[in-house]
């Protein structure tokens, strides 16, 4: 038993005593005080608001989680791979480079300003324009220019064909063009207005944001009338403030904090299998690198347990990953997580050539995805055990991209690749391309398959090409895929009702009770 | 004393300027900034475009002394993240900083000096053994350990105080707890060796056989002169404090200059590390300063020594 469950299971009786003491001490705070209200919800994760500008926004939680309640996307996940309209009412591809969409007609600003066709082509617009600061601005880039129909009729013109273009629609947040034309793109960022369910009531940095519920929102006022964000970094502290009630929802909660949550009584703990997973590379990027061996890849490949590292480093809340999510579109059916086979590896090692073994490198951020570096030691000490003689480099996480991008990377990288459209397209053009930013792979015939999924906006022909990604993968392990990664929640048993969702579009209204 | 005061003042100055240099050749080592401020899919026209807009691509010295000019006008550059001013972005945290700074050290004195003094006055009693024991542990327990644990017993577990956060009042209980008792822990053991040292002197013993009461020859004459080294320490303890408690506003949420410092070096804002460390060393300078002068109160010879 851990020191904190030990404590707090010793803490009722403590409690006793104290609030005996207590009606005595009246300085200091009772617990009554700490108590959140009904219609309030306090959430905390592990970072403050960097921004609430739609332009440069790319974090999930909190700052993409917060400003889909100020204002509203064009369409919306209602579950991983399921898109609903929202403030796009309807779309559909009227040929492979433009897809049109019709507008929620009826809704306005928070300074009354009239959402339709021109918000959607300011938005583009300034997406575009290499004036204007965007860091997000590689999400919205696939439209080349918005052709205005009517009033609440779009089409997105692309340049290429785009099949992730719907989904890209999911993190388009509108905004009012001559609020924006008057205060400038910082001065949304400090203020932001929309067409949300709530309202921004204040931001006081590294400490708490307050949104407010208007009454007035197209969809009908919102369930809960005040939502609040603390950004509280230490995770222990999180967990503590979770359980003493200051908060409902944290996110991001440790494997190892289960217990301690669990143990309090009054919080659930929600798992899901986050769109995260782990992928680990072998680096082929040049000719005489030895991972072009096909058989020295698959005898690292075979030579995992996935199973035991997800109980061992994930404490279970993982899960073995077949390819990139569970929810992707044209994934098989019957593809399953690769198992481990000691033997196939050894003779694979053997077969590439390296019968006294191979030494290699495995490269590995620290600190920037859950449990990383433990993962990285974990899976060099069962490659070791193959013969595979691998140590492990864990680096931070900006030394490492500064090693990316001299082209200076080792045999092997462990790295996590999130899948927030059920779409293996930014894997594919990122991680996978020969020129990708991220990618350790040269692979002609995957280019080339990958280009072609890349291009086809038919979703069956798609499908059967994602479908035909999948064996070549599987056939020559360009990469590894480890393990979808879990999302873990201390969940107040007030908020029973709510649920965290796979791709981290989290939603505190328009919840049936 | 004056020649006094102008030295001091040309070594802060020096300092100061010293740490600029420093703080600004570091930043680069780090990575590529165009990089490292984009998201990971950025594609290479983004970074080079990225890297003109920002002035990545000039020549370093370039880069140096136009970051020297603006600084000189009280232009510490913009946040690349939070679409504000680094200085008013440090500055709004100065009070929180302060607030959680000065009750620690006031907890820490509070706790210190009569502990050390008793100590040393009634040394090799039971009092200095378990005093002493009490320093050791306070000076060995690291402060998020302690952290962690005042949350869990008071907040958690009693629910009498705030996790975290700045949230009224007795929010700052807390922290103020887990940064005092490492100082209370220090300063006691310093006071108390430093009393030792003076209390052995002719002169106390001389004050003793004229017969002056023990309550104004250790309140007067012993303590004064004990002062000097733990004024010393106290003031680089403060110095370090207003920098910014790193680890205890990380553990307690506590909105601080050092919750801003990681939360800044975390998203590879640049300008605003950069004005963290400026004006933190600007703190530490100017503390430490202070302090030099008020030795000359407890010992005026020092203002008379040249170098």
């Amino acid at each position: 038993m851990s020191t904190f469950s030990y404590l707090l299971k010793k803490m009722p009786r403590l409690r006793l005593l104290a609030a005996s003491a207590a009606t005595a001490a009246t300085l200091l705070a009772p617990a009554a005080a700490n108590a959140q209200e009904v219609d309030r919800v306090v959430l905390s994760a592990g970072a403050d608001m960097l921004t609430f500008n739609p332009l440069d926004v790319y974090v999930y939680v909190p700052d993409r989680m917060l400003i889909s309640h100020i204002t509203d996307t064009l369409l919306r996940w209602e579950a991983p791979g399921k898109l609903i309209p929202w403030l796009a009412t309807d779309w559909k591809y009227i040929d492979d480079l433009t897809l049109e969409l019709k507008l929620r007609q009826g809704v306005k600003f928070d300074n009354g300003e009239p959402f339709n066709a021109e918000t959607v082509k300011f938005f583009y617009d300034s997406n575009n324009d290499p004036n204007i600061k965007a860091f997000s601005r590689t999400n919205h880039t696939w439209v080349s220019h918005v052709d205005i129909v009517d009033e609440y009729t779009v089409r997105l013109v692309s340049k290429a064909p785009f099949p992730a273009g719907p989904a890209q629609l999911a993190i388009a947040y509108m905004v009012p063009p001559g609020y924006i034309k008057e205060v400038g793109w910082d001065g949304y960022a400090r203020k932001p207005i929309g067409t949300g369910a709530f309202k921004l009531v204040e931001h006081v940095r590294d400490d708490h944001i307050t949104l407010e519920a208007k009454t007035d929102w197209w969809g009908g006022p919102p369930q809960i009338k005040e939502l609040v964000y603390r950004p509280i970094k230490e995770e222990a502290a999180r967990a503590s403030a979770v359980v003493a009630g200051e908060v409902d929802v944290g996110f991001d909660m440790p494997p190892e904090f289960i217990p301690m949550l669990q143990g309090s009584g009054q919080v659930d703990v929600k798992q899901v299998l986050s769109a995260r997973t782990y992928i680990m590379q072998m680096n082929t990027v040049k000719p005489e690198y030895r991972l072009n061996n096909a058989k020295l890849r698959e005898a690292i490949t075979y030579a995992l347990d996935t199973e035991a590292l997800n109980k061992a480093v994930l404490a279970g809340t993982g899960s073995p990953a077949a390819f990139l999510s569970q929810s992707m579109v044209g994934l098989k059916p019957d593809l399953k997580p690769i198992k481990q086979d000691v033997e196939r590896s050894k003779q694979a090692l053997v077969d590439a050539g390296y019968p006294d073994g191979i030494d290699l490198v495995l490269d590995t951020s620290e600190g920037r995805y859950v449990k990383d570096r433990e993962l990285a030691e974990a899976i060099a000490g069962q490659l070791s055990a193959v013969n595979i003689r691998t140590v492990a480099k864990p680096m931070e996480w900006g030394l490492l991209q500064k090693k990316r991008n001299a082209k200076d990377m080792d045999d092997l990288n462990l790295m996590a690749w999130g899948d927030v459209n059920s779409d293996p397209e930014t894997m594919n053009s990122r991680v996978l391309a020969s020129d990708g930013p991220q990618s350790l792979t040269v692979d002609p015939e995957l280019d080339a398959l990958m280009k072609k999924i890349g291009t086809t906006v038919d979703p069956e022909v798609r499908n059967k090409m994602i479908a035909e990604q999948q064996d070549l993968m599987r056939a020559k392990n360009q990469v590894a895929f480890l393990l979808h990664i879990g999302i873990i929640t201390g969940v107040s048993k007030k908020m029973e009702w709510w649920n965290p969702i796979a791709n981290e579009t989290y939603y505190f209204y328009n919840v049936k009770k | 004393m004056l020649v006094y005061i102008a030295r001091r003042v040309l070594q802060s100055f020096v300092v100061v300027a010293a740490v600029v240099l420093i703080v600004f050749l570091m930043i680069f080592l780090s990575g590529d900034p165009a990089v490292l401020m984009l998201p990971p899919d950025a594609s290479q026209a983004d970074i080079d475009a990225l890297r003109v807009t920002m002035g990545f691509d000039q020549p370093l010295y370039v880069q140096f002394l136009r970051y020297v000019g603006d600084l000189l006008q009280g232009d510490l550059g913009d946040s690349w993240r939070l679409q504000a001013p680094a200085l008013s972005l440090v500055l709004e945290r100065i009070p929180a900083t302060l607030q959680l700074g000065l009750s620690a050290m006031l907890i820490a004195l509070a706790v210190a000096f009569p502990v050390g003094i008793i100590s040393a006055v009634k040394s090799n009693s039971w009092f200095d053994s378990g005093a002493m024991v009490f320093a050791l542990l306070g000076q060995s327990m690291p402060s998020f350990w302690t952290g962690i644990m005042l949350i869990l017993i008071f907040a958690v577990g009693l629910g009498w105080l705030p996790t975290s956060g700045r949230t009224g009042a007795t929010s700052v209980i807390l922290p103020a707890v887990a940064l005092g008792l490492t100082l209370a822990g220090r300063n006691a053991r310093l006071i108390r060796s430093s009393m030792l040292e003076v209390l052995g002197e002719d002169y106390i013993r001389t004050a003793r056989a004229k017969g002056v009461r023990e309550r104004l020859v250790v309140g007067k004459h012993a303590l004064k002169n004990a002062l000097l080294p733990v004024v010393t320490v106290l003031g680089l303890e403060l110095g370090h404090l207003l920098g910014g408690a790193v680890i205890v506003e990380t553990v307690f949420a506590w909105p601080g200059i050092g919750l801003l410092a990681v939360q800044a070096v975390n998203n590879r804002d640049f300008p605003v590390v950069q004005a963290v460390i400026i004006i933190s060393a600007l703190m530490f300078v100017i503390t430490n300063f202070l302090i030099d002068i008020f030795y000359t109160w407890l010992d005026p010879r020092i203002s008379l020594v040249k170098p």
